[in-house]
């Protein structure tokens, strides 16, 4: 069975491009999260061993959730997914805690490198 | 963080003075290669002021290290107004350290200064057509993505000399040096992060001296995607390129061990030139100055205990002796010449070059020179003669009115010195030197000097003197009047030596460090201060003299001579006793009266010491006069601390406390007033 993981991303269109990347690529998408409200409380639900991470969200951003889930779970291995030119953002979000970043818009191999690489 | 505060000004300030000291170097010659030096000052700083919390400093010294970058690759032309941006910068960081807690005030000045900083970089740039850039030696030209895919840059070339120093000292600390060639996946967004991803994992098992392309390219994003970093650290245990190569779209990460010679400084490193020559810590073997900073109390106290261990040393010599024992008066001896030793050793602690204070008039100089529009060469020298600390940090303020006045009232116009067929160029010397147990420092200037007629008016107007007295003056006597309070010799009263304040409290600062002024000054040639400063407060030379049954110490700075009187030397005019030496009246005091012990005891003849403090001069007769001794002064402790006449005791081999006197705040309490009363020769 593939490594479990959370899509946070509030578009839809997103998340759904994320899932059909990561399912051809033999990942168990356990959850999505539309926000960082919701990938706080999700991460606690299904404890999945990845989490992508949108940065700019509704109710509460990216960095925020990542500090929130880290604080709960250090061992926490997220890959952020950001839009071009958030070099400051990205920075702060890996000074957080997260493992590594890709941006958006991306070739589909390489969020699987990044989750690969993080994954171990 | 607070307990840092103290170090971080300190080293800030230190940071801020190579700075300006650099600045006014490449002002002089542009030619010279300050910029290396002058970007270390500024990364060092920004590092700390960002450690610190202190973003706004941090800010700002960032963009002054990204304009320095640019200087130093040859990228934008260095000009006058390009450093008095930089001046600017420094100005602020100043007011910034002064205001730490403040700072947020300063905001919006830092950011138009900052915005004015990235200016340059961008329109410097522009100034200087890309071909022409004036290419420093050993460094590639271009360093933005010009690197063939895997080629390997010359590192000892680019290598400036703090870096190949750090290299060479971490090669002694048992280190190594590694090669990390990086290279991006095509088409990567964000490179500069993946930099950042990097050197975040280099962080915890070394340091990055050099890259290829620069840091600040690499920040920028100016290369294409591959990179090399020179890292110095221990890596047996970790597996770096695994870790380098599991970041997210880095396709390969390279550790190549280097061999790099610290020429310059190697003595014999150019024998080494062996295939697997790995230079070795002895090979590279050279004297490092090795620094450490200690707290300034800790540093009082083991001189206090040293002091004390001196005294209990001669007590334990004189006991020696009574018992008489050869074995007991050897071993004696050697621990007589080993504390000796460690007390030299010690006191040298203490000394601390005047450069310290000297390193701020380039600046002060400049600027004064500029507002007052009289061009001046401010001329150093002797910067390396050491002084004792306190001294140093008091000396400060009496040298800044000495050389404010030089240049305010001293130095001429160019106009006005080419009337008189003068080097059109005012000059002012600053200098030191050591002169036996003391220090000189003068300021010289060739302006115009002292107008004596000037000072002999104002002094009559303040009603210093009286009319007949300044008819009589000479013109020695008259030159002194400078240091009285009020006698400012400008015409015009300006806001750079102020209102007549100045002289006078130069002297008195002087004083208080046991040190004397002395003012030479020749019309139309200049003038010539000089202070003369002992090397160390903590021990002084004193004349030991006796009265009735007590011993006291006079501090010999304030000893002009020595005389024997009878009797019938001495006369009383308006109720005070007198004694009249080469024509001039001195007051006459009894130590035994002065300090209250009783009348002295009629004798045949008296023995007269002749002092002369706070600008007083008068005689002490004491019983006997004992001989000249160092001694280490001891504060009285709170209990009589204000005692006036008093500096503080010491206390002698035999246990006995011994009274130093405070010359000065001895004839300060008569009220004495020779200068009234002394006859003109």
């Amino acid at each position: 069975m593939g490594k479990k993981v959370m899509i946070t991303d509030d578009t839809a269109f997103m998340r759904m491009t994320l899932r059909n990347i990561l399912e051809k690529n033999g990942y168990e998408v356990v959850a999505e999260a539309e926000d960082g409200v919701q990938a706080v409380e999700k991460y606690g639900q299904h404890k999945p061993d990845l989490v992508t991470m949108d940065i700019t969200m509704p109710n509460m951003d990216g960095i925020t959730a990542i500090k929130k889930i880290m604080a709960e779970d250090p061992g926490a291995k997220i890959v952020v997914v950001s839009a071009m030119g958030q070099k400051a953002l990205v920075i702060e979000a890996l000074n957080s805690g997260a493992k590594d970043f890709i941006v958006k818009p991306f070739q589909p191999d390489r969020i699987v490198e990044a989750l690969q690489k993080v994954g171990g | 963080m607070e307990g840092y505060e103290d170090l971080f000004l300190a080293e800030t300030q230190e940071y801020l003075q190579i700075i300006t000291r650099c600045l006014l170097e490449t002002e002089k010659n542009p030619a010279g290669e300050h910029f290396a030096e002058m970007f270390r000052a500024a990364h060092s700083l920004k590092g700390m002021a960002g450690t610190m919390g202190y973003e706004l400093m941090a800010g700002l010294a960032h963009e002054m290290e990204s304009l320095l970058d640019q200087l130093q690759q040859g990228k934008v032309a260095v000009g006058p107004d390009c450093i008095n941006l930089f001046l600017e910068g420094v100005d602020l960081l100043q007011l910034l350290t002064e205001n730490l807690h403040q700072q947020q005030g300063f905001r919006a000045d830092v950011e138009a200064l900052q915005e004015r900083l990235r200016l340059w970089q961008i329109t410097g740039k522009e100034n200087l057509p890309a071909n022409v850039s004036p290419a420093p030696k050993g460094r590639q030209t271009g360093t933005e993505g010009t690197l063939q895919e895997g080629h390997a840059p010359a590192w000892e070339g680019l290598l400036n000399n703090f870096e190949k120093e750090t290299l060479k000292e971490a090669l002694q600390q048992g280190k190594e040096i590694y090669q990390i060639y990086v290279r991006l996946r095509r088409d990567s967004f964000l490179k500069s992060v993946r930099v950042y991803m990097v050197l975040k994992v280099l962080e915890g098992v070394g340091e990055v001296v050099k890259a290829e392309p620069s840091l600040q390219a690499l920040e920028e994003e100016k290369f294409d995607r591959e990179f090399f970093l020179l890292l110095v650290g221990k890596l047996q245990a970790v597996p770096l390129q695994k870790l380098l190569e599991n970041i997210a779209e880095i396709e390969k990460a390279e550790l190549t061990p280097v061999d790099i010679e610290a020429r310059p400084f190697a003595a014999g490193a150019g024998q080494n030139g062996g295939k697997q020559g790995k230079t070795t810590p002895a090979q590279i073997a050279r004297p490092v100055e090795k620094m450490v900073r200690v707290e300034t109390a800790k540093l009082d106290n083991l001189v206090n205990l040293v002091g004390e261990l001196i005294i209990n040393r001669t007590r334990v010599l004189e006991l020696g002796k009574k018992v008489g024992d050869a074995q007991l008066s050897s071993t004696l001896e050697q621990l007589e010449r080993i504390t000796a030793e460690l007390q030299s050793a010690v006191m040298t602690l203490r000394m601390v070059p005047v450069k310290q204070v000297f390193d701020r008039f380039p600046r002060m100089v400049r600027d004064l020179s500029l507002e007052k529009n009289k061009k001046v060469e401010l001329i150093i020298s002797g910067e390396e003669t050491e002084l004792d600390r306190t001294i140093i940090n008091q000396v400060g303020d009496p040298l800044v009115h000495l050389l404010r006045n030089a240049v305010d009232h001293g130095l001429e116009e160019e106009e006005e010195r080419k009337k008189k067929g003068k080097d059109p160029l005012n000059k002012i010397f600053l200098s030191a030197h050591h002169e036996g147990s003391h220090v000189v420092i003068s300021v010289e200037d060739n302006g115009r000097g002292i107008d004596l007629q000037a000072v002999k008016e104002r002094a009559l107007k303040k009603n210093i003197i009286s009319r007949e007295k300044m008819k009589r003056m000479g013109a020695a006597e008259a030159l002194q009047l400078i240091f009285q309070g009020g006698v400012s010799t400008s015409r015009k009263v300006t806001d750079v030596s102020g209102r007549g304040v100045g002289m006078d409290v130069v002297k008195t600062a002087v004083e208080e460090l046991h040190g004397t002024v002395e003012v030479h000054s020749v019309p139309g040639q200049g003038s010539r201060f000089m202070l003369r400063l002992p090397l160390t407060l903590a021990i002084i030379r004193t004349l030991m003299v006796r009265c009735g049954r007590e011993m006291y110490a006079i501090p010999v700075e304030a000893i002009r001579e020595n005389l024997f009187i009878e009797p019938q030397g001495i006369r009383t005019i308006g109720g005070e006793q007198v004694i009249t030496l080469r024509q001039e009246v001195l007051p006459l005091y009894f130590l035994q009266e002065l300090l209250a012990q009783g009348s002295p005891s009629a004798q045949e003849y008296y023995s007269v010491v002749v002092v002369e403090a706070g600008g007083k001069k008068a005689g002490f007769a004491v019983d006997a006069l004992l001989g000249q001794q160092e001694v280490v002064i001891k504060s009285l402790g709170r209990f009589v601390y204000d005692l006036q006449g008093i500096a503080g005791a010491t206390v002698l081999g035999d246990g006995r406390v011994i009274l130093i006197l405070d010359v000065a705040g001895l004839l300060e309490g008569r009220r004495l007033d020779f200068g009234e009363k002394s006859n003109d020769h």
